[in-house]
């Protein structure tokens, strides 16, 4: 993992992250996963902060019926593969 | 018009096209279920389904779901942060859609208004009357036999 994921990880356990550096863990981590694992463009991925793939799906809507009331080992966030963010004004 | 039925027919508040919407959130491991109704802005700029704000955090971790964090492309391409879950949209206004429900993804982030966006209205026609201050939502004729008003 680069550095600055590992420093933002390290801070995390102490502090809270703000929004900014939690976009820019998850986009490092995100893009780093997808390039490991060949993900495709258009997948929906819940990714966990040690880069591991939880779930994969084709869709958003398979993705959070996948993930709902699940428990995972470790803390996961949603992620749309070669897109910028999951949801929004886009 | 031919091929399509009006379901809903809403005029604007002084602020805007709002929409009484309910919306039900299931655990699928518990069978767990909780609903609530939402007044929702239309914002055909919000591509996602519903945008809550926080305070409904706490009714939804009550049957033991936790919304995911996600990254949210904010107006104006802003990068920002917010939680989703998986709903179900029953109602909106009086026009109940089949059971369960329209599936969409639920967005939780920041204060109100709530927001519903175009992942609801990929579905049906909808017709913003500026000068009349009038909204209105039809059903296309393919869908509507699976559907009922009440």
């Amino acid at each position: 993992m680069s550095k600055s994921i590992l420093d933002l990880l390290e801070k995390m356990k102490r502090y809270t992250i703000n929004e900014q550096e939690a976009v820019r863990l998850m986009r490092d981590l995100a893009e780093r996963a997808s390039e490991h694992y060949d993900l495709k463009p258009g997948q929906f991925a819940a990714i966990t902060l040690s880069g591991k793939i939880a779930d994969l799906a084709d869709t958003k809507i398979e993705l959070l019926k996948k993930v709902q009331g699940k428990r995972y080992r470790e803390q996961i966030f949603l992620w749309e593969v070669g897109s910028e963010s999951f949801t929004g004004w886009k | 018009m031919m091929g399509r039925r009006l379901i809903i027919n809403k005029p604007y508040t002084r602020t805007g096209p709002f929409l009484d919407v309910k919306v039900l959130i299931l655990n699928p491991h518990t069978n767990q279920q909780t609903s609530f109704d939402q007044v929702c802005l239309v914002d055909t700029g919000f591509s996602g389904g519903l945008h809550v704000p926080r305070s409904r955090e706490a009714e939804i971790r009550l049957i033991g779901v936790e919304a995911t964090p996600t990254t949210v492309s904010l107006a104006g391409g802003v990068p920002g942060t917010g939680y989703v879950c998986f709903a179900y949209v029953q109602r909106i206004e009086d026009f109940w859609f089949p059971m369960p429900g329209i599936e969409t993804e639920l967005l939780i982030r920041g204060e109100e208004p709530a927001l519903l966006g175009r992942d609801i209205l990929k579905s049906m026609i909808a017709e913003f009357d500026g000068p009349r201050k009038l909204l209105s939502i039809y059903q296309p004729a393919s869908d509507r036999d699976c559907a009922h008003k009440v």
